[in-house]
């Protein structure tokens, strides 16, 4: 009977600890993960402006990758890049072992980021810079 | 550049006090959930939200892939399980401040309202009704509300693997720091 007992048990050790590795995962690194989409922002924005729900099925959840030029930075963790469009942008909020430090308005910059979806501006969470 | 025409325009049209918008991009949304097996707590720091102070008018608009949590888990049952947010990316709320006159936007101080409206989550919308707390302070207008919202009037399910893990009744606070807009 012992025979048995001790490969059941690793298999029981195995599936509690994988378990908990799963739940206890921390909020993902994109920096890690494959880029589904490259573009630039003014595209992304325009496309989002002229069909949202079309935008919607390409660009959600997805990780992306956008090129701009940083128009805003707000500290610790958000920037904005510029999408050449008078009322709308793309709004990068960091994650959080990014910095906005040593940042400047006007750099060039790709980050890779997921797309949540379009308020008033194309709004990306988990960012991380890619390229400066 | 933008701004510094924006901040021109705000120069110029400083007539009427409370004769203009407020806006904001980064309004705060917490969403928290007490259940047996398991405290569920998520930020969104991306909510916007436009009030008129001469009409109270209020709206808030929020993208639901948006809220982080502390757990990867935790994020995805939020999303694909509760809150289906690939099919309903936005939650959105329409309403109507009460004691919307008697805030003054040249005087400090607290004022309070009753809001009334339409909160649309996971594609339902319910008429709710609460309360909001304004804060004038030299001209910023912050903003604080909280409500709780019953999953299941929103067609939100709980499976039952996960029952016990979140609260039917979930509380939701809002924060805002305002700033005059200018079209």
């Amino acid at each position: 009977m012992k025979k048995w007992f001790l490969p059941i048990f690793i298999i029981l050790l195995a599936g509690l600890s994988y378990g908990y590795y799963e739940y206890s995962r921390g909020p993902r690194n994109l920096e890690s993960e494959t880029t589904d989409l490259a573009i630039g922002a003014e595209s992304l924005v325009q496309q989002f402006e002229a069909d949202e729900n079309l935008a919607n099925t390409t660009y959600l959840d997805k990780v992306i990758e956008v090129k701009g030029t940083i128009l805003e930075i707000h500290p610790p963790n958000d920037i904005v890049l510029d999408a050449n469009n008078m009322m709308s942008n793309v709004v990068c909020e960091f994650q959080e072992e990014m910095t906005t430090e040593k940042l400047n308005i006007g750099d060039p910059i790709i980050i890779k980021g997921q797309c949540t979806g379009y308020l008033s501006d194309v709004i990306l969470v988990k960012s991380v810079i890619i390229n400066k | 550049m933008k701004h510094s025409i924006i901040i021109a325009i705000l120069l110029l049209s400083s007539i009427g006090v409370n004769a203009q918008k407020h806006f904001t991009k980064t309004g705060t949304i917490t969403f928290h959930s007490d259940a047996p097996l398991e405290t569920i707590e998520a930020v969104n720091s991306k909510a916007t939200s436009v009030v008129d102070l001469e009409s109270g008018a209020i709206q808030w608009a929020v993208l639901v892939k948006a809220f982080k949590f502390e757990k990867a888990l935790m994020e995805e049952h939020f999303n694909e399980n509760y809150m289906e947010s690939s099919k309903f990316p936005k939650a959105t709320f329409k309403g109507q401040l009460e004691n919307y006159e008697s805030i003054q936007l040249d005087k400090d101080g607290v004022y309070e309202s009753k809001i009334t409206g339409s909160l649309t989550i996971h594609g339902v919308s319910n008429e709710i009704e609460s309360t909001v707390t304004f804060t004038v302070d030299q001209g910023n207008v912050m903003a604080s509300s909280a409500i709780d919202v019953v999953l299941e009037d929103y067609k939100i399910a709980i499976p039952n693997v996960v029952a016990g893990k979140i609260s039917e009744t979930v509380q939701v606070t809002i924060e805002a720091n305002y700033q005059p807009l200018n079209k």
